[in-house]
């Protein structure tokens, strides 16, 4: 019986049908989706403190071990992080809304910085001597004068007699200024001739060992040798010197004083920033001292067999060290023989020598600084070196202890060209990092200075440091018990120009991002940013929505790039003690103290449902349920007059309930079937997750939503009286209305929609849901850019629209407009013949169209305007502040709601243009 | 239709008109082969047995119905080759009475009266007209009941008061008797009559009932869907008398 209602409602059937299968698999597929990462922060901020910024974001993993079980984070720990982040991550971050400021920083690596250090020993020179010889022997001091690394003597030989420069040197031999041409003598450098009092001419050949060529830094062997002429009237001249492979000739300035050039190997940390963001964030374009400031559009250029990079770079030096000179003079006999002796007899010599103590020079130079206004581009980086950060152990009494290990240099200062001459001296100091050589000098690079900076006049410098992984401030640990801090002189200790020291510097060099690809290469550039400080826009005080919308925005970076992200609001410092142990070089075991940052809050990527989704889907299903209750309770309505003859004949009144929900349910179970069936490869389509189980919940979902939409229509249907048999099919109007608004079609169809209140009601509800989501979302998407953080019941929330939500909101619309257009089409059936009467009376088609259309408008427009002003409730209760544009964002989507209604009326309305007044009149 | 015709009535012409209804494999003819003229200002009584084709023959001259043969002319409009959107216009001069009233349940007699001009824009007062109408009917004071608060006779009344609406020049009536007892029914004609005379139009009422084939000018019998008797009631015998001699009181 149930089958053979089915089939001759056919066209009802396939429309309940439709409903249930567009709800259910809409449902199933859509509730793939719900789980979505949630940044899970634990952790109260206890202060109301705000750095520069307020999220970290590094690569994935980037977090250490010690970090990651202690929540402490180690001072300057960005300088062990080498890349991980692509252009394109730091670009979708700077997408992500309420983002004020990303600021990226790819830290490059530890590069040798080569300088001469002037020495002055004019005090030390006996003017009475015609010749002498003055030995200097450099100590280079690090770790506050604990460590101490010498390097090869540097003697300075001093003549009045004078001096021929050569001139140029080619494959017959040497020429020199004078016309002499000598035969390219083994172990004879680039030096002068020396003119003798008898007026012979002696070739002085330096002091280094055969295999050396007498360079100055192909091996840390190999003694310096530096000849000056000191002239009749007191003043030096340092003798010509030739470069180049003797093409030409340097000249040099007579002086006053005596200024012995002592190499100084040092090191400096590399960095590239994106220029902006970084003023943005830190004023850094405020701290530059002279010079200019780094614009985005510089580059690396080649010039000459050089890669220039343009660079700003610190004023002081971000490692402490110092060079002590200990100076003696030769023995005279010596020195008197040294014109026209060979270097590698004068280093045979020299090595034996009876010397006299001159006494020490203290350095008071620190390693150079490029000076833009002079121009000077002394430092030559081929090479970058990676270090990582510490392992550490636990001492018992909770100091931490980074693992020691013996130095390796010769595994990682393997740079062909150079050697290991261009090291410091502390290289060989005890190493607490690993170290790894980055790039196999393939291009020789020179740093082109555009400006210095002084990191003290950061903005807000003070706060800066006492975020995490702050990037411009020196580290430095003061001495934890009283031995230490006498060792350490009372002062902190700081980093030394050892890329394996326990301290690593902080950048003294910034680039640009731009010119990373001419630098590590165009494929090492792509991902070459090691860390994004990202401040958050509107932060004025840290209070609990601030605090929400600041871990939304980690989430959203989170889970849109893939990548590590720390907030770092409200971190506090922690003093942390650390035993360093022994170093090689003479540091005694110290005990420090270091200020480590302890974050204030933790995250975690959650697995988390979607709660406003799933609430977003659930609409989908109690629209589907209107519809269905509004289509039942027609059928019921439709068949009252069978169901009363049913009831005449004896069906007792659960059959007859049975029998509507019946065939609801079959619908229901036919359409679930379906709609198990094509869950999965339509959650495979759009790609969401979905498993068997899932889809095959299709089924009795479909089931659920047709007995719940069979209740009231079930009980109508057991209601039914035999009377009803014998009474007209045209129910009664119990009340007359008096119509206020005139005689006009407008006015018809407003009293149309009066005349079944409970359907115009779940029309009106459908589509005021469908058209409140709709507001909502479209609110949520344009007002706030797809992101709001707001209160809902007491907690601080933040909303972000997903594409899915999209989806479940147009599901939803699309059931409400089907709903509506139904509830329409069931209107036109049931008055079909009162609009036959109306049309015989002389109504035009367009006439009974239109008032067809009114009330499908009509009831849209009550349904479009009570959703918009809830949604647009919801949204103001939501959001603290509703702009006014979120106003007339309600209103255009109450229109939508309005323009879809008459979608919606469309077909019903031209229905009525089949209408055959014969067949309806044929009642007659 | 001129404004000088609407005076007097519409003029009709009917010409080999043909309509028949498919029953299963059955085809039952309805009109067969019809040809008559209703001259302006008069009322013509359409009689016969049930299924004689009264109704269809009325339903085609309203233009409820399209016949499979033949013509209808009205005022010189060939309204069987006028295109159905044309219909309309042709529909809101014509008045059309229905057995069963066919009155809207949701609206008060007053709104029943004025619904074919609710869409339109007229040059009276919808409401006043409707008053004015139904005071002629003898309704005065129930505009706002509901049909369902009306007897039947009342319903008929607010029927023929919907139908005169427009000012027809044409007015269908089929078996507006038919439901109502016989002293009813005598109102109803007499209501007719009188409004005729106040509003000359051209009238055509389909019925089996002796006293409402008196109150006309004339009278066609059909059978089978054919005319057998044409004749006029306007001569010198009394129309009573006529139609005893033509057949009794049940036509």
């Amino acid at each position: 019986m149930i089958w053979s209602q089915l089939r001759r409602r056919l066209w009802r059937s396939s429309a309940l049908f439709a409903a249930i299968l567009l709800a259910t698999t809409g449902f199933t597929v859509l509730t793939g989706t719900v789980n979505t990462s949630r940044l899970q922060v634990t952790g109260e901020v206890n202060a109301n403190f705000r750095g520069a910024y307020d999220i970290l974001v590094r690569p994935k993993g980037a977090r250490t071990a010690t970090e990651g079980e202690r929540e402490l984070v180690a001072p300057n720990q960005l300088s062990g992080t080498y890349g991980g982040i692509t252009l394109d991550q730091y670009r979708a971050i700077q997408e992500i809304q309420d983002v004020e400021v990303a600021a990226p920083i790819a830290t490059l690596g530890t590069t040798i910085v080569v300088d001469w250090a002037p020495v002055d020993i004019t005090d030390l020179v006996d003017r009475s001597k015609t010749r002498q010889l003055i030995r200097l022997d450099p100590a280079f001091l690090a770790d506050r004068g604990l460590s101490r690394s010498t390097r090869v003597s540097h003697y300075v030989y001093i003549t009045q007699r004078p001096l021929i420069a050569m001139e140029s040197a080619d494959g017959g031999g040497v020429r020199f200024r004078d016309g002499t041409v000598l035969k390219d003598e083994a172990h004879c450098g680039l030096y002068p001739i020396e003119v003798a009092e008898d007026g012979t001419k002696r070739r002085l050949c330096g002091a280094g060992l055969p295999h050396t060529g007498g360079s100055q830094i192909t091996d840390d062997k190999a003694p310096e040798f530096t000849v000056f002429r000191l002239l009749p009237d007191g003043r030096f001249l340092q003798a010509a010197h030739t470069g180049g492979g003797g093409l030409h000739t340097q000249d040099f300035p007579a002086q006053d004083r005596l200024l012995v050039g002592m190499l100084w190997p040092t090191t400096a940390g590399v960095a590239a920033i994106d220029p902006e963001p970084e003023a943005r964030l830190l004023g850094l374009d405020g701290a530059v001292v002279s010079g200019r400031y780094l614009r985005p559009g510089d580059t690396s250029s080649a010039k000459a067999g050089q890669l220039l990079v343009p660079a700003l770079t610190a004023r002081q030096p971000q490692i402490d060290e110092t060079l002590s000179v200990a100076a003696s003079v030769v023995d005279d006999a010596l020195t008197s023989g040294l014109p026209g002796t060979t270097a590698d007899i004068l280093y045979h010599r020299l090595g034996s020598a009876r010397r006299a103590g001159l006494g020490t020079v203290r350095v008071d130079a620190q390693p150079l600084q490029p000076d833009v206004v002079n121009g000077v581009r002394g430092i030559a980086t081929a090479v970058l070196v990676h270090n990582a950060p510490p392992r550490y152990e636990r001492s018992p009494d909770g100091a931490l202890r980074p693992a020691a290990s013996a130095p390796q240099p010769d595994q990682w200062t393997n740079d062909f060209r150079f050697g290991r001459g261009v090291w410091s001296g502390f290289i060989h100091d005890t190493a607490f990092r690993a170290a790894t050589p980055a790039n196999a000098g393939e291009t020789r690079l020179l740093i082109d200075p555009v400006g210095v900076f002084d990191p003290q006049r950061l903005a807000e410098f003070s706060q800066l440091s006492r975020v995490p992984l702050e990037t411009y401030q020196a580290p430095g640990a003061a001495g934890a018990d009283a031995a230490s801090r006498e060792l350490l002189d009372d002062r902190p200790l700081a980093p030394s120009s050892n890329p394996q020291g326990y301290l690593a510097p902080s950048p003294q060099i910034l680039t640009t991002l731009d010119a990373l690809p001419g630098i590590i290469g165009p494929q090492r550039a792509r991902d070459a940013i090691s860390a994004v400080r990202v401040r958050v826009g509107n932060v004025h005080t840290l209070d609990e929505l601030t605090r929400e919308r600041i871990r939304r925005i980690a989430e959203e970076i989170s889970t849109t790039t893939g990548l590590d992200v720390d907030i770092t609001v409200g971190s506090s410092l922690q003093p942390q003690t650390v035993e360093l142990a022994a170093g090689t070089l003479g540091r005694p075991e110290l005990r420090l103290t270091e200020l480590w940052t302890r974050k204030g809050v933790a995250v975690a990527i959650m697995e988390a449902i979607d709660r406003k989704s799933v609430l977003l889907f659930g609409l989908i299903l109690v629209v589907c349920v209107l519809f269905l209750a509004n289509a039942t309770t027609a059928a019921v309505r439709d068949r009252r007059r069978e169901l009363a003859v049913l009831a005449c004949v004896g069906w007792p009144r659960h059959r007859l309930a049975a029998l509507v929900s019946g065939e609801v349910a079959l619908v229901g179970l036919a359409a679930g079937l379906v709609s198990a069936g094509l869950a999965l490869p339509l959650s495979r389509a759009v790609d969401v997750p979905a498993g068997t189980a899932q889809a095959l919940a299709a089924v009795p979902l479909a089931l659920l939503l047709a007995v719940v939409s069979a209740v009231v229509p079930a009980i109508q249907a057991a209601r039914a009286h035999p009377g009803t048999a014998l009474a007209p099919l045209v129910s009664p109007v119990r009340r007359a209305r008096r119509s206020r608004t005139g005689h006009t079609v407008l006015s018809a169809a407003l009293r149309n929609t009066r005349r079944r209140p409970g359907r115009t009601l779940l029309a009106a509800a459908a589509v005021a849901l469908g058209v409140g989501a709709f507001t909502t979302l479209l609110t949520l998407t344009w007002v706030f850019h797809g992101n709001v953080t707001g209160t809902l019941l007491g907690d601080a929330v933040s909303l972000r629209v997903r594409a899915v939500d999209t989806v479940a909101v147009a599901a939803t619309l699309l059931l409400a407009v089907l709903a509506l257009a139904d509830v329409l089409y069931l209107n036109v059936r049931e008055r079909s013949a009162e609009l036959a009467t109306l049309q015989a009376a002389g109504w035009s088609d367009g006439a009974l169209t239109r008032l067809i259309a009114y009330e499908g408008v009509l009831i849209g427009a009550a349904g479009a305007l009570l959703g918009a002003g809830v949604g647009l409730f919801f949204v103001d209760r939501f959001a603290a502040a509703v702009p006014a544009t979120a106003v007339a964002v309600t209103a255009a989507a109450a229109l939508a709601g309005v323009a879809l209604s008459g979608l919606a009326a469309v077909l019903p309305a031209l229905s009525v243009r089949r209408l055959r007044l014969s067949t309806l009149l044929a009642q007659e | 239709m001129t404004d000088s015709t609407t005076g007097a009535g519409a003029t009709v012409r009917v010409a080999e008109l043909a309509k028949h209804y498919q029953s299963g494999d059955v085809r039952i003819p309805a009109v067969a082969g019809v040809s008559l003229e209703f001259a302006p200002g008069t009322m013509t009584a359409i009689t016969g047995p049930s299924g004689s084709g009264k109704s269809t023959l009325l339903h085609l001259v309203g233009a409820i119905e399209a016949p499979d043969a033949g013509t209808i002319t009205v005022d010189d409009v060939e309204i069987t080759s006028v295109k159905r959107r044309h219909l309309t216009a042709y529909r809101r001069r014509v008045g059309f009475v229905f057995q069963r009233y066919h009155l809207l349940p949701a609206l008060t007699a007053l709104d029943n009266v004025i619904a074919p001009v609710v869409p339109y824009r007229v040059k009276f007062d919808k409401a006043a007209r409707g008053r004015e109408l139904l005071a002629a009917v003898g309704l005065a004071g129930r505009e706002n009941a509901l049909p369902s608060q009306l007897s039947g006779g009342q319903q008929q009344r607010v029927a023929i008061a919907r139908a005169l609406v427009g000012a027809p020049s044409l007015l269908l009536a089929d078996e507006p008797t038919g439901n109502l007892d016989s002293r009813t029914g005598t109102e109803i004609l007499d209501l007719l009559a009188a409004l005729r005379a106040e509003h000359p139009m051209t009238v055509l009422v389909a019925t089996h009932e002796q006293h409402v084939a008196a109150a006309c000018d004339r009278l066609i019998r059909l059978r089978d869907g054919e005319v057998v008797q044409d004749v006029s009631l306007a001569g010198g015998e009394e129309p009573e008398q006529t139609l005893s001699r033509l057949g009794g009181s049940r036509l």
